[in-house]
């Protein structure tokens, strides 16, 4: 897995948008979409909406959990919670898709930058000090990361040739201690 | 408008699908009916733990095979369109593309894993015939590790091992360490079994450790291998 499956996978999450032209329902694979009524608010995932956006036929509309407020509100929960909070699915590749591709149609989105850019810092922080701390020991296996996101599962992905080698180094003590008795 | 290409054209692609669906759905004793949008959240997820395995797993060719009957079904229907302009035409493009990547993907994944370590896997794909487990490699793959195998051999006999003294004319087969790599998973389902996890301080104590539902862990591989085969986890 990298950044951009990731972000790949984000982009069947759905979105609301306000269309700017009329069409009938469409039979996808994934799911049907519309119909579309110009000026009426509807939900198809993103990554059509994305298209629809860059051929002027939509607007895409901020998710709630988007606006400054409520990544405030996120942050404080992030600050005095000492394990990561839950997040909305896919919560930064949306935002990161969202911001680089749509900025434009998001309230505020300098601020909402910085926000999530915040909250990804101090989330980081926790993840990065409780993997040191699990890679530094050598009696437990074994991890609880509830509520991590995508994204970041990627990011401590080389946490995984370290877990291998502590594995391997445990394995070859085992050995000699049973070869010795 | 143009006529030839309405919904309609596009719920026959999709119910012939259906079919497919189903006669698959037959050959796995449940006889539900398996709509396109499941088949392909299916395949976003075999696609998902291919590319977070440590090894190869178990291949999912039906499903593949099911996508990629969607994917030319629609391609037909939408070659048939004359006003390529329409909006909904480009609409279905785009979809086309997203699980043409999925699949395609998919398959030089395995690929690729194979290509690093052909001998091992194409031992432990007969082995799992031996003890009657799904197989690990498809007919095509199969077919296409062999060659390679093959291939391998007579590149490293021509180039080095030819000239090397005969105790050590030996084609490198790495061991798999699989079974020491740890994954990212999220666990699916209610009530899944405890996993007894090694004992990193006693080589001959066991630790349990319980799966709850939508948890997300760090852990090792080998014990979750059937809990993975068997769609109870996800990797991330």
């Amino acid at each position: 897995m990298d950044a951009e499956k990731c972000e790949f996978l984000a982009g069947d999450e759905s979105i609301e948008i306000i269309p700017k032209l009329n069409a009938d329902e469409i039979h996808l694979i994934s799911a049907d979409v519309g119909p579309f009524e110009a000026g009426v608010g509807t939900r198809v995932p993103l990554w059509l909406a994305l298209l629809l956006r860059k051929k002027h036929y939509c607007t895409i509309v901020t998710p709630n959990w988007l606006s400054p407020d409520e990544l405030r509100r996120y942050l404080v929960a992030e600050t005095e919670n000492a394990g990561l909070t839950e997040l909305p699915n896919y919560f930064f590749e949306i935002a990161h898709i969202l911001v680089r591709e749509a900025h434009e149609d998001l309230l505020e989105s300098d601020l909402v930058k910085t926000l999530v850019q915040d909250l990804w810092d101090r989330r980081e922080a926790k993840l990065r000090t409780s993997i040191v701390k699990f890679l530094s020991q050598k009696n437990v296996s074994h991890a609880r990361l509830d509520y991590v996101q995508p994204t970041e599962v990627v990011a401590a992905r080389p946490t995984l040739a370290a877990c291998k080698q502590i594995a391997r180094l445990v394995a070859n003590i085992h050995d000699s201690q049973q070869s010795q008795t | 408008m143009d006529d030839s290409f309405q919904p309609d054209a596009l719920l026959n692609a999709a119910s012939s699908s259906g079919e497919a669906a189903e006669e698959i759905g037959n050959e796995e004793e449940d006889e539900e009916l398996i709509t396109p949008a499941e088949v392909l959240l299916k395949m976003k997820r075999a696609w998902q733990n291919e590319a977070a395995a440590p090894c190869i797993l178990p291949h999912q060719y039906e499903i593949l095979e099911i996508l990629v009957d969607q994917i030319d079904g629609m391609d037909e229907n939408l070659a048939r369109v004359k006003d390529k302009t329409q909006l909904k035409v480009s609409i279905h493009r785009a979809e086309l593309q997203r699980i043409n990547y999925l699949t395609s993907d998919y398959m030089r994944i395995r690929l690729k894993k194979i290509e690093g370590n052909v001998r091992r896997i194409m031992t432990q794909h007969n082995e799992r015939l031996r003890q009657g487990k799904p197989p690990l490699l498809s007919e095509q793959e199969l077919r296409f590790a062999e060659k390679y195998a093959k291939a391998e051999a007579q590149l490293l006999g021509k180039s080095v091992l030819g000239f090397l003294p005969t105790p050590v004319q030996k084609i490198p087969h790495p061991e798999e360490d699989a079974d020491l790599s740890s994954v990212y998973l999220q666990v699916l389902e209610d009530n899944v079994e405890n996993v007894p996890l090694p004992d990193y301080t006693d080589p001959t104590a066991e630790i349990i450790v319980s799966l709850e539902r939508d948890s997300i862990h760090l852990i090792p591989f080998a014990p979750i291998r059937d809990h993975l085969e068997n769609d109870r986890v996800r990797l991330l």
